[in-house]
């Protein structure tokens, strides 16, 4: 026998009141490990896929599926645009840089882009295996695409037309061929298929022509361009000049993603504040637990006293029995945000085909912890304070 | 060995208790009767260090529990002191040896088995050791009491009205289990009650 041993008898010897209380404890600690992790993994996710880019031109609509569909392809594009209108802008002074982008085929649910290998550099990745597209209907795949549809260097199969997987509208007199593999980078391009805009544009060329390969692109469309600018006076100008005087528009994905995290942050936040009411409720609930621990069983404490405990001993009787509970439900709430999380990416994975992967986890799970900690000092701090002014005496001969 | 020197308490200005000088040579029993509302409660927990007396000394072996500090009068009360009470009052959530652990553990006695062991049969305990007090018979609580009060070998045993809510026989076995208790442990006994049933079991006798 010892005081740990004696809270965690006293613990069980009360199971309804230990279980609502570890029942919300644990939930509150849950619910706040989650949504914290899901904020931090969403934001940083979509930060990271912006890789820079300054600014999207691309056909009028929406800036914000603009945006989703061209820089983060979890969205269908807005319309396309002439090649050669948008290399005019391409020419502008204060751009950097200007990547065609032409989307609007995938194969089995992973999205085909028609691109420059500018796009490569721009994602921060390079070839891991094979080689960089070259030719029509060469193809580089993202990491994730590799690994989750098995295909490898030299591999061919058919697009199909549409952004989501669609069997009947394929591509199956051009197959595409496998030749490079790109390094992962946790980032939108892990699942991705990649290829020249001539690839894409004979495609549709075919699907419509049914005609040979030897074709004027003069009037082909592409989806967007993605921008860079030179140095940040751009983003004063250029954004109004084309939408006033183009029949594009230009969206700033950085404007365009605060906004879409503000709105999502309204979900994030009242969640995060009833995560946060029921961690006080269940602390209130904690501290009554260890109060009227203290005060019901003040004839036992009386008694514990004469056997030769003192003061420090019943604090941390009271402390450890806290602790236990404490301890119990924070590991019930961290296992419940791990399995949530984990259930939230697995979907993810299936659902968008992009891999997600935890941030800093330890770390919030140590924040909480400590908070946690806090939480049943406080609680213990408040539920002791009968136990200063225990009169032994009168207790034991009141009771006895 | 028990000496206490003019020992005197208040609980307000205008009430004092004047207590008698008590000497115990070792094992010595001393029976100490009197009416309610006399000090006899307040005595036992003055000889138990649990109240500290306004005047005078208390001396348990050669250490004066009136002089000694808050933590050591408390490691003090656990090591060298047993306490019976009237109603037995032992810890709800813990099994009959389980709180006889516990004693044994806030006494600084870790070496528990062989003493729980003998004391549950000593005291025909054994085939409640694992039921929690609140499921016990009247008398086997009342044995618990005695159990849990002598279980660490005291040099004294202090019992509060041991007798008061038994029947004669019951009341004769009490006596005799407390006294045979002290003999083992070459223990000091006192006993302090207002039941006339028990003082010829006494040679050594106070009226307060």
């Amino acid at each position: 026998m010892n005081i740990v041993k004696l809270s965690y008898k006293n613990i069980i010897a009360k199971p309804l009141q230990t279980f609502l209380t570890v029942l919300i404890l644990s939930l509150s600690i849950g619910l706040l490990l989650g949504v914290k992790q899901l904020n931090k993994v969403f934001e940083s996710q979509l930060q990271q896929s912006l890789n820079g880019v300054d600014m999207v031109v691309g056909a009028k609509g929406s800036p914000l599926q603009l945006v989703l569909s061209t820089v983060l392809h979890i969205d269908n594009p807005t319309g396309n645009i002439s090649y050669n209108e948008a290399k005019k802008i391409a020419e502008n002074k204060y751009i950097g840089s200007a990547i065609p982008i032409a989307i609007g085929d995938n194969y089995k649910g992973y999205k085909i882009v028609g691109t420059s290998v500018d796009y490569v550099d721009l994602n921060k990745t390079s070839i891991e295996a094979g080689a960089m597209f070259n030719k029509t209907y060469e193809i580089v795949i993202g990491n994730a695409v590799s690994k989750n549809l098995s295909l490898n260097i030299g591999d061919t199969f058919y697009s199909s037309h549409g952004m989501i997987e669609n069997a009947v509208e394929s591509h199956d007199d051009y197959p595409l061929k496998v030749v490079g593999i790109l390094k992962p980078t946790q980032n939108v391009i892990d699942r991705l298929i990649l290829t020249n805009l001539e690839s894409i544009w004979h495609l549709h060329e075919h699907e419509d022509e049914n005609d040979n390969q030897d074709h004027n692109h003069d009037n082909e469309d592409i989806t967007a361009l993605l921008i860079k600018f030179k140095n940040k006076r751009g983003l004063l100008f250029l954004p109004k000049n084309i939408n006033e005087n183009t029949p594009f528009q230009a969206a700033l994905p950085k404007y365009q993603l605060d906004k879409l995290f503000k709105f999502t942050a309204i979900g994030t936040k009242a969640i995060t504040w009833i995560a946060l009411s029921i961690l006080f409720v269940s602390g209130i609930s904690m501290f009554i637990s260890l109060y009227r621990m203290v005060k019901e069983r003040a004839k036992e404490l009386a008694l514990i006293r004469t056997y030769g405990a003192n003061r420090n001993n019943l604090i941390l009787l009271v402390f450890s029995e806290g602790l236990l509970v404490g301890v119990f439900s924070f590991f019930l709430g961290v296992l419940l945000a791990t399995f949530s999380l984990q259930t939230i990416i697995s979907l993810i994975k299936d659902t968008y085909k992009q891999q997600i992967y935890l941030l800093e986890y330890q770390n919030d799970i140590l924040e909480l912890l400590l908070f946690i900690f806090g939480i049943i000092i406080i609680a213990t701090l408040i539920a002791i304070r009968p136990i200063f002014k225990m009169d032994i005496s009168k207790i034991i001969s009141h009771e006895s | 060995m028990l000496k206490t020197v003019d020992v005197t308490f208040s609980y307000t200005k205008e009430s004092s208790f004047n207590f008698p000088n008590i000497k115990l040579s070792n094992s010595q029993s001393l029976l100490i009767l009197g009416k309610s509302g006399i000090g006899k409660t307040t005595l036992l927990h003055l000889l138990a260090g649990i109240l500290s007396p306004d005047n005078g000394n208390i001396f348990i072996n050669d250490t004066n529990i009136t002089s000694i500090g808050s933590k050591k009068l408390d490691a003090f009360r656990g090591r060298h002191i047993g306490i019976v009470f009237q109603n037995t009052i032992a810890i709800s959530s813990l099994t009959v040896y389980e709180n006889l652990q516990a004693r044994l553990y806030f006494s600084g006695i870790y070496k528990q088995k062989k003493a729980i062991e003998n004391i549950l049969d000593q005291l025909d305990l054994v085939s409640v050791k694992n039921q929690k007090p609140n499921t016990l018979s009247t008398g086997q609580l009342q044995r618990l009491g005695i159990a849990l009060g002598v279980i660490h070998k005291p040099d004294i045993i202090l019992a509060d009205e041991p007798t008061s809510s038994l029947d004669d026989e019951n009341c004769e076995l009490v006596i005799d289990l407390l006294k045979s208790q002290a003999k083992k442990s070459n223990a000091n006994l006192i006993i302090i009650t207002h039941d006339q049933r028990i003082k010829n079991s006494f040679t050594n006798t106070i009226v307060l």
